[in-house]
């Protein structure tokens, strides 16, 4: 079981309290009505299958209810950081970024 | 039946008979006695039968590792039976009831074994391919006699009628298995006022020093120093002691799983309570000192009854005051083994021979084994074994150098102690995803790349005796308070008639007949 | 040594959950009349209402069931100049209280947070035994539980089992 760290609460709590909320960065496009189905399916559905550090939304469902962003390894399972939502994305660990591949969808 | 106590030995409570069953027969222990030293005590080798082939089988080791000596026990009341349960680590209390397993009709006379008569004919798959006709003996003959005597154990019929109970824990400090580097790693952290938890699968702590006790420690005899030492960590605040409690898994950000068993050793446990407790322990730190396991050798019959590992004859011996046997014949590729023998001897036990694959030792050894009488084999190897549900003796030949076998010649002996040295028990390491490293001197696996925040120390990085084992256990305790942001005082440990030793790894003896390699199952 | 742990429940007490922006909370503080804790895990107590910071913009009241006017009117009152929304939960949450020498162990049966870095007079929103939960310190030996009324029985079961497993001491 992971320990998480929550950006908000500022402690890092059981992975029992948390929600994992899919990939991080993924801005709504601002007039949705104006997108062609092929920008629209890839806003939706069209997501990266990274091995390495790869940037995430959770959500500390069961604590203080915010989603945050995270930078976890999805080889090691490790966090790197977690951040605030609104914040940028951090540069990840030198051997995450290095192992960053991109598996086509 | 034959007793085979030997007086003055062991740790068991010979105030206290116990008695309980086995496949019907009533025998009595004492207080501390497993199901295995129990029946070994009485004579008994013979605890069950192997899966497929149905052969003899009896305990090989005196502890967890144990692979052939599973029984099935039953608690009392419906739902209370269980399979497979480890006969060297079940404890005997009264009224236990125990029962041999993979036998048909019965443990003496099995109907399976033909099986291993035929083994040859009885390929994967045999059993699909050949009982397919004539078609009618399918629902009356084959698959009736097939169900009785296949299967390991017998699946309980009725649901689990026991509650188990859950709890998370919290600790600076983690120790995994209580021996002299848990022990001493324990000692140095308590000391400093940390806060620590020490588990161990054991009803004692103590690991190898139960089962073979150095001369002195710290100028004290060791079991007064071991209780005083348990004394010291049982009174301090910031230690909790665990005995019973197997740490089973190692998880994500050092949380170890740890199953204690508290109700399974009870004649009459109190009302309503839960038979495991299952706790989720998230360490700081943790330091891995589970030991070493002793490797079997390979050779025809090495599974027979009587054949075992030399360091469980040992812990019989030391540790439940049991000789295994009256005539041994050790077989051995490391240093381990002769002091087990040297033990043995000191405590009545014929030793037949003493066969050393390797062609010279170290002259300490050898000048022992003389002064007890033993008959030294070096450069020998032992080809096979006689008996059947009991070893009666084995065929021993001199290595030549082609790495054939000559001179053969047959001892006699009831039992057979074997040691091809020792493997780091680094099985929860691995859990963390932590890499090994083949170490070529010593041709062992040894911990190299860590993963999470932990320490090996020990037999778990290939040290062998035990003053090595207690300073490595310091060390691993003041690496651990260092991460921890802690300044550790050091402490020392003195063993005296230290025990250290060497040897070389044989993944199979020298033969002269190869068809005798396939494994029997 | 005796288990001398008590897990009961307590009466219905008034309960609103209450949310606004950073920039409404002096406001909000003026209109109760006492400061809303500003960091997570804080409780702050002026008379008989309390008030504990759950998440960035969430807080959560408690008052009497008889004094609930007390937080509901002075909020109402400046709705207009500081915009929140305060929603009264007070049949939601049963209260459970876990008081003695053992109330922290009895809880970490089912509570995965280490209960230790708790502090006396902090609560926090966490799971028991996958039941969302508000788990307050009261004490050094007292804890209160504030559980979703459908998952109270539950919950007292759990305990019940685990104070059965500490009476018999194994
Ligand atoms: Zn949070």
């Amino acid at each position: 079981m992971l320990l998480i760290h929550c950006p908000y609460c500022k402690e890092k709590l059981p992975e029992l309290e948390f929600e994992y909320a899919g990939q991080a960065h993924i801005a709504r496009p601002l007039n949705p009505a104006e997108q062609s189905d092929a920008e629209w399916r890839d806003y939706l559905f069209i997501r990266s299958n990274v091995r390495g550090d790869h940037a995430e939304q959770w959500r500390h469902t069961h604590g203080c209810g915010r989603y945050f962003n995270a930078l976890r390894n999805t080889v090691s399972d490790k966090f790197i950081a977690t951040y605030e939502i609104e914040q940028p994305r951090p540069t990840g660990s030198e051997e995450g970024e290095k192992s960053n591949e991109q598996l086509e969808s | 039946m034959s007793n085979l106590r030997v007086d003055g030995k062991g740790r068991i409570n010979r105030d206290k008979r116990i008695r309980f069953t086995f496949d019907g027969v009533s025998y009595e222990g004492f207080e501390g006695d497993t199901v295995a030293s129990a029946l070994l005590a009485n004579g008994v080798h013979l605890m069950g039968r192997s899966f497929k082939y149905h052969r003899p089988r009896g305990p090989v080791t005196a502890g967890s590792e144990e692979p052939n000596a599973l029984i099935g026990t039953s608690r009392g009341g419906a739902g209370r039976f269980e399979p497979n349960t480890r006969a060297t680590v079940q404890e005997i209390y009264e009224g236990l009831t125990t029962v041999s397993q993979n036998k048909w009709p019965s443990l003496n006379f099995d109907v399976g074994a033909i099986n291993d008569k035929l083994h040859k004919l009885f390929a994967a798959g045999f059993y699909y391919k050949t009982f397919m006709w004539p078609k009618s003996f399918w629902d009356k003959v084959y698959e009736p006699v097939i169900r009785a005597s296949a299967g390991l154990g017998v699946s309980p019929s009725e649901p689990d009628a026991d509650a188990y109970a859950s709890r998370y824990l919290y600790a600076e400090l983690l120790i995994v298995g209580a021996g002299p580097a848990g022990l001493a790693a324990a000692l140095t952290a308590a000391r400093n006022g940390t806060d620590v938890v020490l588990v161990d699968e054991n009803r004692e702590l103590g690991g190898s020093l139960l089962s073979e006790a150095p001369a002195s420690i710290d100028g004290k005899p060791t079991e007064t120093w071991l209780s005083e030492c348990i004394e010291e960590l049982s009174t301090l605040p910031n230690v909790r002691l665990m005995t019973r409690s197997v740490a089973i898994g190692y998880y994500h950000e050092n949380m170890v799983g740890v199953a204690e068993k508290l109700t399974d050793h009870l004649a009459y446990p109190p009302a309503g309570a839960p038979r495991e407790r299952m706790w989720r322990i998230r360490a700081k730190e943790v330091i891995l000192a589970q030991g070493a396991l002793e490797r079997p050798l390979v050779f025809d019959g090495n599974d027979r009854p009587g054949v075992m590992m030399a360091s469980a004859a040992q812990t019989y011996l030391n540790r439940y005051g049991v000789k295994v046997g009256t005539a041994a014949v050790v077989m051995t590729s490391h240093d381990s083994a002769w002091y087990a023998a040297f033990d043995l001897v000191d405590a009545g036990v014929t030793i037949a021979a003493l066969v050393d694959v390797r062609s010279s030792v170290g002259d300490h050894l050898l000048s022992e084994a003389q002064a007890r009488g033993i008959t030294v084999k070096t450069g020998h190897t032992v080809l096979s074994v006689a008996g059947k549900k009991r070893v009666s003796g084995v065929q021993v030949g001199r290595v030549t150098g082609d790495g054939k076998v000559s001179d053969i010649t047959s001892v006699s002996c009831d039992t057979v102690l074997m040691s091809g040295g020792w493997t780091p028990s680094l099985h929860l390491f691995s859990h963390t995803k932590g890499s090994l490293h083949w170490d070529e001197e010593n041709e062992v696996f040894l911990p190299g790349e860590k993963t999470e925040r932990c320490h090996i120390a020990g037999g778990g990085r290939g040290l062998w005796s035990q003053q090595a084992a207690f300073d490595d256990g310091v060390l691993a305790a003041e690496q651990a308070l260092t991460s921890l942001g802690q300044t550790a005082k050091t402490i020392s440990v003195d063993v005296d008639g230290d025990r250290a030793g060497s040897g070389i790894v044989m993944e199979e003896l020298p033969s002269n007949d190869d068809k005798l390699l396939a494994g029997h199952l | 040594m005796a288990f001398n742990t008590i897990v009961e429940t307590l009466p219905a007490m008034g309960r609103f959950s209450l949310r606004c922006k950073r920039e409404n909370t002096v406001a909000m503080s003026k209109a109760l009349g006492f400061e809303l804790p500003s960091t997570i895990s804080e409780l702050v107590r002026s008379g008989n209402v309390t008030a504990l910071k759950l998440g960035p913009d969430e807080w959560m009241l408690t008052c009497p069931m008889d004094e609930r006017a007390k937080i509901k009117e002075p909020l109402a009152a400046v709705y207009a100049d500081a915009v929140h929304s305060l929603t009264e939960v007070s049949s939601r949450e049963v209260s459970i209280r876990v008081s003695g020498p053992e109330a922290e162990e009895l809880l970490s049966t089912s509570c995965p947070r280490n209960l230790r870095e708790l502090t006396v007079g902090c609560g926090v929103r966490t799971v028991f035994d996958s039941v969302q939960v508000i788990l307050t310190r009261e004490e050094q030996n007292q804890f209160r539980l504030d559980v979703w009324r459908s998952f109270v029985p539950h919950v007292m079961g759990l305990l019940s089992v685990a104070t059965k497993e500490f009476e018999c001491g194994l």
